[in-house]
């Protein structure tokens, strides 16, 4: 077969069945601050770990909203909680209040 | 025979004796359970028994478990009242055995049954070994006795009153907030409230029945005695000498169920600490449980905590955190998260109870999963050659990258002062660890922390200048790194008396703010205004400085705390540090963005203020 040079992306769809809103219910009672994130991705341009690795919590708040935990899990981990986004964050989200938030869950389960 | 047992033993003291039989069996199981419990060394608790030990610990409890010094450098009339009902208690006692003793004859009559000093006016008056006809004989010997008893139940009948105003009014002990109670703290406190107006009228009645008595109980029987009937007089003397005892009884059972507790448990804390024993990082800890325990509840840090100030978050401080874990109540995250860990309340703690480390350990507590290798992504540090080593090494932190004012100014100032050095985290910091200890994720903070040392080792410099006293108090008392770690403050201070920096004074007014990471956690309360009274002028207005100083709200330790509560915590603050509205100065980056959001005048860092008035 010819190589291109290019390949297909994977798909993107999401697989209801895979998914799971429970995180997105545990943050609404338990920080509901997350709720008011504009995802204006603040939290990832000023983020400490973001220097070194393609830790994003804009990109964490999608996955939880679309429900996608597994890849949450561990790349939840990547935090170092030193806490430059809560400063900066526009719509006053607590969001180290998220990460921990996120991590009692998955440590709970 | 039996009648003979009653002579000693009347009916009436039996709730007496059993409260007190209770009281000491608790307090030495309690205290053997403790020292069994400790995990740093139980054998170190014998070193309290060295002289030099027993000394410290003697004075220790004379000044604190008696006379209650720390509580009147809160607040005097709150002072006089725990000391006027915890000194003056003893001092009863002590009065009440030696008067006793002259009753009964002087010295060598043998052992005293304890409650007989306690019921002394009963047994000198009713009993049938009362020297009858030696009453007045006895008023005589012992007139000066019975003045000082008088005396000492007046003080402690002032300290009751003082007890119920503050129920009422706590604002007049300079206490906006108070603990809330448990039912065991209401009952026993109930029956503490009732000893002593009991005794009163018991002694009075005795006093009114038999003409004894000194200036306050006598007085008092011989109005009853005009009032009342000599026969009712008479007939009502048990009866009152019964509600003494039962109050006395309730009192000693409810103690190890409320949070008097701290009369027994305050003495063995103050022992263990003088023979060295050091807290270990549970809270079942032996030396950690007596903490727990020696929590008076009495409030003073509810009153110091700015979360109760500002906000409405008044259930979570570190009064009612011994509580819950002593009563084994599951605690709810609110508990364990929202505490700022500022240590305002372990500073103002009369008892000295390190809060911070017993809410750390339950943070600790709170995760069941380790992530061993949750930081794989962070550089490896390549070993740098011997002749690009530096002489100091400069690490921004996090937060200062957010307000790189500070870091450009540390340059201009280091590159003044013609220093050889090397910015650490120029391109990218790693986290100095303590924001994930601080929320009690050690493992994954070790891994930060062993990633920093390595490349502050690596860079073969011989001090370490940091801009944030979170990183500070981190680098300096958590790595045991091999170098100097100063802040740069006093990095700051050491240059211009080395001449290496020239400044201009001005003569622009400034206030300071303390950051509680550098004052509280590392002590440094100098250099920051050596620095400043060399180029500006300090205005020392604000009232709670140094060691006591006030959070700016923007602190890590709070993962709950919302950005509301944060700046209410900020804005109620700043009246206290910068009221006359001076340019506000401040040594950590993180105050200083907190306090900029709020504050009318401008907010600099002491670094800004310094490379501003370098002299070229």
């Amino acid at each position: 077969m010819n190589q291109f040079g290019f390949s297909i992306n994977k798909d993107k769809s999401i697989d209801m069945d895979k998914t799971s809103q429970k995180l997105t219910q545990y943050l609404t009672t338990e920080e509901p601050s997350f709720n008011i994130c504009m995802s204006c991705g603040t939290c990832s341009a000023t983020c400490s770990a973001g220097n070194f690795t393609d830790f994003s919590l804009r990109r964490i708040n999608l996955l939880v909203l679309r429900g996608q935990l597994d890849e949450v899990r561990d790349e939840v981990n990547k935090c170092m909680l030193c806490g430059k986004c809560t400063l900066l964050c526009p719509r006053g989200v607590n969001t180290r209040g998220v990460i921990v938030a996120i991590k009692q869950y998955f440590d709970k389960l | 025979m039996y009648k003979y047992f009653l002579d000693i033993f009347p009916l009436f003291t039996i709730p007496f004796n059993v409260g007190l039989l209770f009281f000491i069996c608790t307090m030495i199981y309690k205290t053997l359970r403790w020292t069994m419990e400790i995990e740093d060394s139980q054998w170190k608790i014998l070193k309290g028994f060295l002289p030099q030990n027993i000394w410290a610990s003697v004075k220790e409890i004379c000044r604190e478990s008696l006379l209650h010094l720390r509580i009147f450098k809160q607040n005097l009339l709150l002072g006089y009242m725990h000391t006027s009902l915890a000194f003056g208690w003893f001092l009863l006692i002590v009065f009440g055995n030696i008067e006793a003793k002259i009753v009964r004859g002087g010295l060598g009559t043998g052992f005293e049954l304890p409650h007989y000093p306690i019921f002394l006016k009963y047994f000198a008056t009713e009993g049938s070994h009362s020297l009858p006809k030696t009453v007045i004989d006895f008023s005589i010997r012992t007139g000066f006795f019975d003045f000082m008893m008088d005396l000492l139940l007046l003080i402690i009948l002032s300290g009751c009153c003082l007890a119920y105003l503050k129920r009422f009014h706590s604002t007049t002990f300079g206490m906006k907030r108070t603990t809330k109670l448990r039912l065991g703290d209401k009952i026993t406190m109930g029956a503490l409230w009732c000893i002593f107006p009991a005794r009163l009228i018991a002694e009075s009645i005795t006093s009114g029945a038999y003409g004894t008595g000194s200036f306050l109980t006598g007085t008092l029987g011989n109005v009853f005695a005009q009032i009342i009937p000599q026969a009712y007089l008479l007939k009502s003397v048990a009866p009152f000498w019964w509600i003494y005892s039962i109050t006395l009884g309730i009192f000693f059972v409810g103690v190890p169920y409320s949070r008097y507790m701290h009369i027994l448990s305050e003495p063995v804390l103050i022992f263990m600490r003088n023979a060295g024993v050091k807290p270990s990082k549970k809270n079942s800890d032996g030396f950690s449980q007596a903490e727990i325990f020696s929590c008076s509840r009495c409030g003073i840090c509810v009153n110091n905590c700015q979360l109760a100030r500002a906000t409405e978050i008044r259930s979570m401080q570190p009064t009612y955190l011994n509580r819950e874990i002593r009563h084994h109540v599951p605690l709810s995250q609110e508990m364990l998260r929202t505490c700022l860990m500022c240590g305002r309340c372990n500073v103002t703690c009369p008892v000295k109870i390190d809060s911070i480390q017993t809410r750390a350990n339950e943070r600790r507590a709170m995760w069941s999963k380790h992530n061993e290798n949750c930081f794989a992504y962070l550089p490896k540090v390549l070993k740098e050659s011997a002749e690009n080593s530096v002489d100091v090494l400069y690490f921004a932190g996090c937060m200062t990258h957010l307000t790189p004012v500070i870091k450009n100014s540390m340059m201009k100032i280091m590159r003044a002062a013609d220093e050889n050095f090397q910015f650490l985290d120029e391109n990218g910091t790693i986290c100095c660890g303590r924001p994930l200890k601080l929320s009690g994720q050690e493992v994954e903070a070790e891994q930060l922390m062993a990633a920093n040392k390595e490349r502050i080792i690596n860079s073969g410099a011989k001090l370490l200048v940091t801009s944030c006293p979170i990183c500070y108090n981190t680098f300096k008392n958590e790595y045991n790194l091999p170098i100097e770690v100063v802040h740069h403050t006093e990095y700051i201070q050491r240059l211009i008396a080395e001449g290496k920096l020239q400044l201009t004074k001005t003569d622009e007014q400034v206030a300071y703010h303390d950051p509680c990471e550098l004052a509280r956690g590392t002590h440094v309360t100098v250099a920051p205004r050596e620095v400043l009274n060399a180029i500006a002028v300090l205005d020392e207005q604000a009232k709670q400085k140094g060691e006591k100083t006030l959070c700016c709200g923007g602190s890590l330790g709070s993962t709950r705390a919302t950005n509301e509560q944060r700046q209410n915590i900020a804005k109620a603050a700043l009246r206290h540090i910068n009221p006359d509205k001076h340019t506000l100065v401040t040594a950590c980056p993180m105050c200083k963005r907190t306090f900029a959001q709020v504050s009318d005048t401008k907010v600099v860092d002491i670094s800004e203020l310094v490379a501003k008035n370098i002299k070229e």
